[in-house]
């Protein structure tokens, strides 16, 4: 598409983004990664807009991308990025110091469980757990089967379930 | 209610509960009425609950054009290098006319050197006076051989 046309354009509403920024995120665990990875999103849609366009299945479409997008940084990767904390920003405004480290200190805790658990199993919790999509969707998203996703769902809760107990994380 | 939470809470970790029963779950565990026995799981709960609270926001548009922008690289060569490719741009255009031309072009008709010989006894003659020279040529050869054969017999390292 020339220059010209694509100035006339608008680029289009993602009302997903904030979605597809936290799956990223979640699959990274680095925010700036995460921004890259949006940013190298948003160029691909703006190069084959019209393409993009057509899509039925926006959502679905961005998060396989992205998806794909966030495997190639992390395969990229040197080394693994291993303080997953400074990267959300996970203190509640309203609480009182303490309870902010408190806070905090739980979240790291159950970042570093969810972050044991194999890519894929990581991946689908997060779609079904954070976001809600269905097992159908889910499906779509990550190119797997209906089967594949009920299992690894069932696995990974029931290895989260494991771990929370044996770590007796009693936080509140 | 908390026999609700369990029934829920052991479907959820079996991977068989619903979108709305998970969302009874998480609502459960991010108020502040979660049972003691339940404390272990609350953090799970609230993460989840905390990060569908994590929000992005797009960059300008403009960004955006201006990214685009730089990700086509646009390739400069040097002097230099035109030349090496101009001169190997016009090496390969003289191979391959060559080498067209060398297969198109018409093929000279070889001259034939035949004589026909109608007398028999003169056919005969001639045919054996061929036969004797290949005959004489092959028994040459077979000598060759022979002394060949004769040497590496002579030859120490086989003995």
């Amino acid at each position: 598409m020339s220059s010209d046309k694509q100035n006339d354009l608008t680029f289009p509403t993602l009302p997903f983004k904030d979605k597809v920024y936290r799956f990223v995120l979640n699959m990274v665990n680095d925010s700036m990664d995460a921004e890259d990875i949006m940013q190298d999103l948003l160029v691909k849609i703006w190069r084959r807009i019209e393409q993009y366009q057509e899509i039925e299945n926006k959502e679905a479409w961005c998060m396989t991308v992205a998806k794909n997008l966030a495997i190639d940084k992390i395969r990229a990767r040197k080394a693994p990025t291993t303080d997953v904390s400074e990267h959300y920003n996970l203190s509640d405004k309203s609480a009182t110091p303490d309870q902010a480290y408190e806070q905090e200190e739980k979240m790291t805790n159950i970042m570093k469980l969810l972050d044991e658990l194999p890519e894929k199993q990581k991946m689908i919790i997060h779609l079904r757990d954070v976001e809600g999509y269905t097992y159908q969707e889910i499906a779509d998203m990550t190119e797997n089967t209906l089967d594949f996703v009920k299992v690894s769902l069932h696995r990974a809760r029931k290895a989260l379930k494991d771990k929370l107990i044996q770590s007796k994380l009693h936080l509140r | 209610m908390i026999e609700n939470i369990n029934e829920i809470l052991e479907k959820y970790w079996e991977g068989e509960t619903s979108v709305e029963e998970e969302k009874i779950l998480k609502h459960y565990f991010t108020s502040e009425t979660v049972a003691e026995e339940h404390q272990t799981f609350a953090p799970l709960f609230r993460f989840f609950d905390h990060q569908e609270q994590i929000t992005y926001t797009l960059p300008s548009v403009e960004n955006i054009r201006q990214k685009v922008t730089e990700d086509i690289p646009v390739k400069t060569l040097s002097p230099f290098r035109k030349y090496i490719y101009a001169i190997a741009a016009v090496f390969t255009l003289a191979v391959a006319s060559l080498v067209v031309w060398q297969t198109t072009k018409p093929k000279e008709e070889m001259p034939l050197y035949v004589q026909e010989i109608e007398d028999p006894e003169e056919a005969y003659r001639i045919t054996m006076q061929a036969l004797a020279m290949v005959s004489g040529k092959l028994n040459k050869g077979t000598e060759s051989i022979s002394i060949g054969i004769d040497n590496l017999n002579k030859a120490n390292i086989f003995k």
